[in-house]
């Protein structure tokens, strides 16, 4: 037991040094360069318009060769444009719908990032105005159809490979997207928690030693933690993005709110028995049972559901896809393993104190 | 003393099942709260205060490891001695 804990400790070590790396890199590495805000949500057709757009974290280095906006693969290039302070680029454009209707339009920049290099990308917000078509907007349009743009853009919009420092600023996300360092690390270490706990009450079942059971409910204890935090993180997360602390129509959050109840209820249902190996008999039947019905609650059913905001459920494409670049992958990947490190060991502290407790009532009894 | 903490402990869970079916009817949206928060965003963004938050986060994670790390070579001492 003693030569175990010697490296339980080691990897507690190594898990906090995980942490503490992406809790450094997280909160200190600056977004890439986006487009985050355009100044009036209506333009008017066919005639000469000023809008203006909020770069965030533009680097002054940079400089912009083309501004356009697009709707249905059509592109109006705009005649001028220029800084008029640190962060907002005005334009002047002209759009003509020609026989079209009013629409939505996106809005890009075409910046090259450093002067030396010869390489361009694209900067995007989408939904960016709408055009209003004015009477005097005439059957023909000045639109341009350009194949190379929409394949250079398509080419840019793609997540940067390359592993240059600052983390993707992806529309509506912006800083939030930090938060995926701390909110998914806790549902995954959850998960692992829960797993261990279920291994651990089939081996009671199998071989009716207390041990086990204490184990068992340690892992659970701290997985309910962990859950907590998965839902204070995330209600944080939802707030900034989805603008509500608890959408309540989304299959997740409801699979989760049940499943956490589905524990808690593990909870006072130990609290109600006395015997303690009836205790013990009963917790490890409730735990195995209710596990898979967790996953089935929190992975399984969400993807089955038709509309939900959580990426990579039913009707939503996964984080991994547009979201996650090389440099978010350098923090995430850490951050999942030195959470489920920390947690563990903190679950395995609780099993050695409460052992403790039962060796000290049986040497009483 | 055990049956009281029973009673806490039974307290808590069932206070926690009920502040959780509140937090799911709350559903309000205001829209001058996003601009609010977007504000403080910029306001911690600019002044660099952001740093002082996230210092003050990895100085909370650090006490919390030597506060963990403690324990644990307590509970060994304990575990030695018997």
């Amino acid at each position: 037991m003693i030569k175990r804990l010697k490296l339980y400790r080691i990897l507690f070590y190594v898990s906090c040094l995980l942490v503490l790396y992406t809790l450094i890199g997280g909160l200190f590495i600056p977004l890439k360069t986006g487009i985050i805000d355009s100044s009036n949500d209506k333009i008017v057709s066919n005639t000469n318009q000023k809008i203006q757009l909020t770069v965030y974290n533009y680097n002054p280095s940079s400089s912009v060769s083309e501004v356009l906006l697009s709707a249905n693969g059509s592109f109006w290039k705009a005649h001028s444009f220029q800084f008029i302070n640190q962060n907002t680029l005005e334009a002047e454009i002209n759009v003509s719908l020609g026989s079209n209707i009013s629409q939505i339009c996106d809005a890009f920049i075409k910046i090259t990032p450093d002067s030396l290099s010869n390489s361009q990308e694209w900067l995007y917000l989408s939904d960016a105005f709408w055009i209003e078509k004015s009477s005097n907007d005439t059957l023909t349009t000045n639109a341009l159809n350009s194949k190379q743009i929409s394949q250079s853009i398509e080419a840019s919009t793609n997540l940067d490979k390359t592993t240059k420092l600052g983390f993707p600023n992806r529309t509506v996300l912006n800083e939030s997207i930090r938060n995926l360092l701390f909110h998914v690390p806790m549902w995954f270490s959850m998960l692992f928690l829960l797993g261990v706990s279920m291994v651990y009450s089939i081996k009671y079942l199998l071989n009716p030693k207390l041990e086990y059971d204490l184990i068992s409910e340690s892992f659970i204890k701290i997985g309910i933690l962990n859950g907590i935090l998965g839902c204070v993180t995330g209600s944080v997360w939802a707030r900034v993005t989805w603008q509500s602390w608890w959408p309540a129509d989304d299959p997740k959050l409801n699979g989760v709110a049940i499943g956490m109840f589905m524990y808690l209820a593990y909870l006072i249902l130990r609290l109600t028995i006395k015997d303690e190996y009836q205790k013990a008999r009963i917790a490890s039947v409730y735990s195995i049972l209710i596990y898979p019905i967790f996953i089935a609650l929190i992975a399984i059913m969400p993807k089955l559901a038709t509309d939900t905001l959580h990426p990579g459920s039913g009707g939503s494409v996964g984080f991994n896809k547009y979201d996650l670049d090389n440099t978010l992958r350098m923090f995430f990947y850490p951050a999942v393993l030195g959470w489920i490190g920390i947690f563990s060991w903190l679950s395995i502290l609780r099993y050695r104190i409460q052992f403790q407790i039962l060796k000290k009532e049986n040497e009483t009894t | 003393m055990k049956q009281l903490r029973t009673i806490i402990y039974k307290t808590i869970y069932i206070g926690l099942f009920m502040f959780n079916t509140t937090l799911l009817s709350a559903q309000e949206i205001n829209n001058n709260k996003v601009e609010v928060s977007d504000q403080m965003a910029e306001v911690l963004a600019g002044n660099f205060k952001f740093n002082v938050v996230a210092t003050v986060l990895i100085i909370i994670f650090l006490g919390a490891i030597i506060y963990i790390n403690r324990l644990d070579k307590r509970i060994t001492k304990i575990e030695n001695q018997k």
